[in-house]
């Protein structure tokens, strides 16, 4: 038996395979995706400045610093339509690095058919992630977001330099976390949505500083665990966020 | 004929599949967990990491690997030695990487699948986490976990170890540390003079016997059996090494009720773990009976228990010693299965010729 008969006699059965994988890889997924993709941007400023890292900045109280790192973890993104019901379209956790332009983009499923007016997420780890040992992808330890001594995730982080720091080699530092009862920091943040497609969201370092709480880098230059300092620090990054509306 | 070309088909996508990713045929094989008579259910979630053979050895192998450090030369097994049941042996703090000292005394470890908690402040909540802080801490091993899983990649053996143990290749922090806990668990010491008496296999003599009574009525509050201690946070009264500058649990809850308080350490195998107290600082059990016997400093957060010391006589001193060397389990510290693995040598000692470089 020859190459040449063996396909003529199964060449309409690897036709139907052929079509089968074609079918199976191409039109199935365009077929079930009805569903809008919307991509979430975050734009990392210092007041009407994009944030770079490495570069200069000055906070309220006239503290002029440089960032060299900001990031912070968020998840359990929602999405509310008119009726006001939050409909959950993301349960991972994103880590956010002003470093890294990759992880600044979140894609989504939008809602079908119908008009999103709000966005809601978390920011931080989820407390049971912060109990039961070791987490992989964007939670591995190696990514410098953990504390191996006090057990717990840093949710969020904010490290430079600054002139005014008392402290060795003039750092400020803030690492901003906690899990337990009394000291979650924790913080859900709602915005209003006024796009139809994808959503930017800008986070201001500068209100780590100046929100409900006033911060200097005089006075406290480094927060390294849970606690009072790091809830107050929280409560102001709950206020560092806002849509973009569609004509800015 | 077309079942042959079925089975051609369905080989060549095992093979395509297989140049991606190397997936074990062979499942693991499971490794059973017994809990000594009379023990309650250890705290350890076994079924978010299922012990097995494989990955035991591997959590061994990795216990003993002094590339776990950023010289090569401090594995976890330099400051944890299997005679003196997993402490150092006669170091008060342990030395860490370019000559530094740590600044606790490093506790034995067994039992630890029954322990909530870990260091002696009780900073860690879970043991997979635990070995996070030695290998990474610049006083120990002074290690990141970059380089660990670059080191560990470029391993043919590791990369074998770690398909058998959990299915493919992939090697992440998350791995590391399951099996380092699975080799951890396994350090049970339940087999001491004073167990088989207590499941009736053994009796005590006469000197073992009187200082077991005095045990119970003036160490066991605190040092609750069956694993001699009731894992509570307490200030035994000692003066801060101002040297040092260990506020202990404090340092963890911030709150100032807290201060100069560390986890009652059990008493099991503690004729082998040399020296005593957070800091190593009492050389012989000798010198501990002596603390306890003495008034403590009244006040602050000193517990109550030992305001007025233990009145303890030389007499009953005599006993307890008896009673607590019935605690030391040889058939832990001999276990072949707990020590370095065939093939595997221990990280040489460091010396200064090594720290200049």
């Amino acid at each position: 038996m020859t190459i040449l008969s063996l396909y003529h006699r199964y060449s309409s059965h690897l036709l139907k395979q052929l079509a089968a994988i074609f079918f199976l890889t191409c039109v199935l997924p365009v077929l079930t995706v009805a569903q809008k993709k919307i991509a979430i941007l975050f734009v990392n400023k210092a007041g009407a400045e994009t944030l770079q890292p490495g570069n200069s900045y000055m906070n309220a109280w006239g503290e002029t610093f440089t960032v060299y790192k900001f990031k912070y973890y968020i998840h359990n993104i929602r999405f509310a339509d008119s009726v006001g019901q939050y409909v959950t379209v993301d349960k991972a956790h994103h880590l956010v690095d002003a470093a890294d332009a990759s992880s600044t983009v979140i894609q989504v499923n939008g809602l079908t058919g119908k008009r999103i007016t709000s966005i809601r997420f978390t920011l931080g780890v989820d407390s049971v992630l912060n109990t039961t040992g070791v987490q992989t992808g964007v939670l591995d330890p190696l990514k410098g977001m953990f504390w191996t001594w006090n057990t717990g995730y840093i949710y969020a982080k904010l490290e430079g330099k600054s002139n005014i720091s008392a402290m060795p080699g003039n750092i400020f530092s803030y690492d901003v976390g906690g899990y337990k009862t009394g000291e979650s920091a924790l913080r859900e943040i709602t915005l209003p949505v006024t796009t139809d497609g994808n959503i930017t969201i800008v986070a201001d370092i500068l209100k780590w500083f100046d929100s409900r709480n006033k911060i200097t880098i005089a006075t406290n230059a480094v927060c390294h665990e849970p606690g009072n300092l790091a809830m107050q620090l929280a409560d102001n990054y709950r206020n560092m966020f806002h849509t973009v509306p569609v004509n800015e | 004929m077309r079942k042959l070309f079925a089975i051609i088909s369905v080989c060549c996508i095992i093979c395509i599949g297989n140049s991606f990713v190397f997936v074990s045929s062979k499942k693991p094989t499971p490794l059973a967990f017994t809990i000594p008579k009379g023990w309650p259910q250890p705290v350890y979630d076994f079924k978010n990491n299922p012990l097995t053979k494989e990955g035991f050895e591997l959590g061994r192998r990795l216990f003993y690997d002094g590339r776990l450090s950023r010289d090569g030369n401090f594995s976890c097994a330099s400051c944890h030695q299997q005679f003196a049941a997993f402490s150092t042996f006669d170091h008060p703090l342990s030395h860490g990487i370019d000559n530094s000292f740590t600044t606790r005394n490093a506790p034995a470890l067994f039992n630890l699948a029954w322990q909530k908690e870990f260091m002696l402040d009780g900073g860690i909540n879970h043991l997979d986490v635990q070995p996070l802080s030695p290998i990474t801490a610049p006083n120990e091993m002074g290690e990141t976990l970059e380089n660990i899983l670059v080191k560990l990649r470029r391993d043919a053996l590791y990369r074998k170890q770690f398909v058998a143990a959990f299915g493919d290749t992939t090697i992440n922090t998350q791995r590391i540390m399951k099996a380092l806990s699975q080799f951890l668990v396994m350090l049970i010491s339940a087999d001491s003079k004073y167990d088989r008496v207590m499941n009736g296999k053994a009796s005590f003599n006469l000197p073992e016997g009187l200082g077991y009574d005095i045990f119970k009525q003036k160490c066991a509050s605190c040092h609750k059996e069956p694993f001699f201690t009731d894992y509570t946070y307490r200030n035994i009264g000692l003066n801060m090494d101002t040297t040092i500058r260990d506020y202990g649990r404090m340092r963890i809850t911030r709150n100032v009720e807290d201060s100069l308080k560390f986890r009652v350490p059990s008493l099991r195998n503690v004729m082998v773990t040399p020296p005593y107290g957070h800091d190593g600082r009492f050389y012989t059990l000798q010198n501990v009976f002596e603390h306890y016997r003495k008034k403590t400093p009244n006040g602050g957060t000193t517990d109550s228990l030992l305001r007025k010391g233990i009145p303890l006589s030389n007499f009953e001193i005599g006993q307890l010693t008896a009673f607590l060397s019935t605690l030391t389990d040889t058939t832990f510290l001999h276990n072949k299965r707990f020590a370095l693995p065939t093939g595997m040598t221990l990280a040489p000692a460091p010396d200064a010729e090594m720290h200049r470089k």
